[in-house]
């Protein structure tokens, strides 16, 4: 009885990103770790009809979801050419939720594989800390750019991973720990 | 084990021919860059001067500097049982004195060892290494670290950096001094051969430290692997140093810095990960490849079973 899905393959379900909206109150109370109240989500748009469907119910999906539960969002292209939706709620279930939805409809349209990340932002120690879920692994691993911007604090992240083993699904191949630098939090 | 003489393992002729020759290139970049400025009309000899200041200081304060950039202290026996048990042992065999044993309260798994001479010398664990490593490979690390004691490493390196902080320093000033120069000649409408002296100095130091430093980085892997063999010898076990170092490399070394969106993108379009330019990486390495060190412990390991 597996509680979250952890196979080798591509995982089909993102029922692993729920586990943060159940870590979320232990990361504040044991770990000192404590939500900005803002999460990203990150895909590659293409010019498909299907994906213009998609984007389509998406908006009415955040629209109605900041009449529901107010979480404000705000969509954003970057450099890359991905897309960002930039949410904020000061519930941190509402956003985990949120981000759980956008990727269902993702999946009903066949469009997982344009999903890349859902970023969560938190602060630890005076230090700013993401924990990158990664939609073809199914799994989370720790984001800690140092001040400089260019280099990440190693140590904070190996140490923060360790201590989090037990609350969330931690990617175990460290090379699989690529950065998102700059993601626009400011957008919302 | 023990009726083998330990040193019949010590000696790689290959590496040490290496290490020479890489010292002689050293001396004789360092002999020419003297000369060149001399002829060219630096006063070099103020340059060194002050380069030899600061290298005093940094001999007779490293310690200190060095436990506080890592955030290490010094362990007393009752506060690590442990590892002064693994050191005490370890010492006797190699018949050194006891440095002092600190340790970093961090988790990136790492060690290292510092100290002018053997009488005033530190070896300092991470806890993270401490945390993860089992006592035997804690062991292996620990060995490394008192050979590259031993070995007088330390010395060895600062010497061989000391002309490269020259030409570093040189670099620095003549920037400046041109730069002035070229604002005097514009006043005084002369002194345009000085200034040519001083932008081919410019430029021969930039040279200098260059080479210099590729070369002081081969020097420092060599060192390595000799320390890796030293540490085979002192504790027997070859096989328990590669896995140690096996574990390490599996931490730090493989979280990339790139970014997912553009991993992503590059592998939609077939590019193989391969291209990295290993080779280059290692040019610019103090620490060869993982993969390199732990191949060779395994010689040494065949070697031993071979001599037992």
């Amino acid at each position: 009885m597996a509680l979250f899905r952890r196979g080798k393959g591509a995982a089909k379900t993102d029922d692993a990103i729920l586990a943060i909206a159940v870590a979320e109150p232990l990361l504040s109370s044991t770990h000192q770790m404590f939500t900005t109240g803002k999460v990203g989500l990150t895909f590659k748009p293409n010019d498909s009809e299907f994906f213009s469907d998609l984007e389509n119910e998406m908006r009415q999906l955040l629209a109605a979801g900041e009449q529901m539960t107010g979480t404000r969002y705000s969509i954003v292209t970057d450099a890359y050419g991905y897309r960002w939706i930039i949410m904020a709620d000061d519930q941190f279930e509402d956003l985990v939720m949120a981000v759980y939805a956008v990727g269902q409809s993702f999946n009903e349209h066949g469009c997982r594989d344009q999903l890349l990340a859902a970023v969560f932002p938190f602060t630890f120690e005076g230090k700013e800390v993401e924990w990158i879920y990664t939609y073809k692994r199914g799994t989370f691993y720790p984001f800690v750019p140092a001040p400089d911007g260019q280099h990440r604090d190693n140590d904070t992240e190996i140490g923060l991973s360790e201590k989090v083993a037990k609350l969330l699904p931690i990617e175990k191949q460290l090379a699989q720990w690529y950065a998102l630098w700059g993601v626009p939090f400011d957008a919302v | 084990m023990s009726t083998n003489p330990r040193w019949t393992y010590g000696k790689d002729t290959s590496l040490q021919l290496r290490m020479y020759f890489v010292m002689f290139m050293l001396a004789a970049l360092y002999l020419f860059f003297v000369t060149a400025m001399m002829a060219l009309g630096v006063p070099i000899f103020l340059v060194a001067g002050i380069a030899g200041v600061m290298m005093v200081i940094q001999w007779f304060g490293s310690e200190k500097m060095v436990l506080r950039s890592m955030h290490a202290k010094v362990v007393t026996e009752q506060e690590q049982p442990k590892l002064h048990a693994i050191v005490d042992k370890l010492v006797g065999i190699a018949d050194m004195p006891k440095p002092k044993v600190a340790l970093a309260i961090t988790d990136v798994p790492n060690a290292f060892a510092s100290g002018r001479n053997q009488k005033n010398a530190l070896v300092c664990v991470t806890d993270g290494l401490v945390r993860r490593l089992d006592d035997d490979e804690l062991e292996g690390v620990i060995a490394h670290e008192l050979s590259h004691i031993k070995n007088g490493d330390v010395r060895v390196m600062m010497l061989a950096s000391f002309f490269a902080t020259v030409a570093a320093m040189l670099m620095n000033m003549l920037m400046w001094m041109t730069l002035f120069g070229g604002m005097g000649r514009h006043r005084g409408g002369q002194g345009g051969g000085a200034a040519a002296a001083l932008m081919m100095a410019y430029f021969l130091s930039m040279l200098v430290y260059f080479v210099a430093t590729l070369l002081i980085l081969a020097l420092s892997r060599y060192r390595e692997f000799a320390a890796d063999r030293g540490a085979a010898t002192l504790t027997g076990a070859p096989a328990k140093l590669a896995s140690a170092l096996g574990k390490i490399s599996g931490m730090i070394a493989q979280i990339p810095t790139d970014d997912l969106r553009k991993v992503e993108t590059a592998n939609a379009f077939f590019i193989v990960s391969a291209l990295k330019g290993e080779s280059m990486a290692g040019l610019f390495a103090s620490h060869p490849p993982m993969k390199k060190r732990i191949a060779r412990l395994r010689e040494i390991e065949i070697q031993m079973e071979r001599g037992r």
